[in-house]
C-alpha cells in the first residue's frame, strides 16, 4: 500500500492537534484521565493501521476516537457502581484552558452545561473540524438531525451566558 | 439571529481545550519511534526468547530421547540357546527318474534362544523349527 502521508510528521501533528482530539473524547468519557487514554489508544490505533490512508487524516483519528471510548465505556461499565460514584466525584478538571476573559470563561463553563446529544455535535463541528454529513455518520443520525441539534445548542449558550451575565 | 450564531461560533473557536497530559504525549513517542530505535531491547528480547525456547525444546527431546534409552526399554541378555531331539518321519520308497529307489526321510527338530532382562526378569524366548528333507537310496538284490 501507498504511504499516503509519507513525509507527515505524527508527532508535530499530534502536537498541534492532541489538545482539539481530547476535548473531542471527553465527550464520550467519564474522566480526564479517561479522555487521556482513549485518545492515546485511537491515536496508535490509526498511526498503525490507518495513516497511510488517504485524504484528510482528521475524520479517521476521530471515528478512531469515539470507538476506543465506546470501547472504553463497555469496559468501564463492569466496574462496581461504587467506584464510578467515586470517579464522578472526584473529576473537577476543566475541558478548557483557563480564560482571562470572564465572558469567555463563562462560555466555557456553559459549553459543559449543555444536554450531551448538543454538546457533542458542538465540539465535532467546531474542534473536529466535521461537516453535518460528517457528524451524522459519527453520531449514526441525519445530517438535519445534526443541525438541528447546532441550533438548539447555539440557542442554550446564549441563554446560558446571559443567565450567567445576570448572576 | 445568523450574525449572533456567527459571533458565538468564533467565541467558541477561540477557547483553548487543555492538552493531553505528559504520559500521553511520552507513550506516543514511544510508539511512533522508528523500529530501528527501538530495534536494540524487543529485537535482542524476542532473538533471546526465541534461542531459549528451541533450546529448551531440544534439551526436552535429547532428555526424554535417554530416559526412553535408559529406563524405558528393556535390556534383555542372552541367557541360552537349546536344540531339541531330532525326530524322523520315514516314507514309503519311491521310484525316481533314472529307475532306482530311494525312501524320503523328513528329519525336524526345533532350536531356541532365549533372553531375560535382569530389571523385570522378562524373558523373551524364540523358537525356531528346522526341517530337512532327504531321500536315501535304496539298493533291490
Amino acid at each position: 500500500m501507498s504511504d499516503a502521508h509519507a513525509h507527515q510528521d505524527w508527532r508535530a501533528w499530534f502536537a498541534e492537534n492532541g489538545a482539539r482530539l481530547k476535548l473531542i473524547a471527553r465527550q464520550w468519557t467519564r474522566s480526564d484521565a479517561d479522555a487521556d487514554d482513549v485518545v492515546q489508544e485511537a491515536f496508535v490505533r490509526f498511526w498503525k493501521h490507518q495513516r497511510h490512508m488517504p485524504g484528510n487524516p482528521n475524520a479517521l483519528v476521530v471515528t478512531s476516537i469515539r470507538r476506543a471510548a465506546l470501547d472504553l465505556l463497555r469496559r468501564s461499565d463492569r466496574r462496581t457502581a461504587r467506584e464510578k460514584a467515586v470517579a464522578a466525584d472526584t473529576e473537577t478538571v476543566g475541558w478548557f484552558e483557563p480564560e482571562s476573559d470572564p465572558r469567555l470563561q463563562s462560555l466555557a463553563e456553559s459549553l459543559e452545561l449543555l444536554p450531551a446529544e448538543q454538546r457533542e455535535v458542538v465540539v465535532l463541528k467546531i474542534w473536529g473540524e466535521l461537516t453535518f454529513d460528517e457528524i451524522g455518520e459519527q453520531l449514526a443520525i441525519s445530517p438535519n438531525t445534526a443541525a438541528s441539534r447546532w441550533r438548539y445548542a447555539m440557542e442554550s449558550l446564549r441563554k446560558l451566558i446571559t443567565a450567567r451575565t445576570y448572576e | 439571529m445568523n450574525e449572533e450564531n456567527d459571533h458565538l461560533e468564533a467565541a467558541l473557536r477561540s477557547l483553548k481545550p487543555r492538552a493531553p497530559g505528559a504520559r500521553v504525549v511520552v507513550a506516543l513517542h514511544r510508539e511512533l519511534d522508528p523500529p530501528t530505535q527501538r530495534h536494540s531491547h524487543s529485537w535482542f528480547f524476542k532473538t533471546g526468547l526465541t534461542w531459549a525456547g528451541a533450546m529448551s525444546v531440544c534439551l526436552v527431546i535429547v532428555l526424554g530421547f535417554y530416559f526412553s534409552r535408559t529406563h524405558s526399554e528393556p535390556q534383555y541378555h542372552l541367557i541360552g540357546v537349546a536344540q531339541s531331539q531330532p525326530s524322523l518321519d520315514v516314507f514309503n520308497p519311491v521310484q525316481l527318474e533314472d529307475g532306482t529307489y530311494a525312501r524320503p526321510v523328513r528329519v525336524h527338530w526345533n532350536r531356541s534362544a532365549q533372553w531375560e532382562d535382569p530389571a523385570t526378569q522378562t524373558r523373551l524366548i524364540h523358537y525356531q523349527p528346522q526341517e530337512k528333507l532327504a531321500l536315501i537310496p535304496l539298493e533291490i538284490f
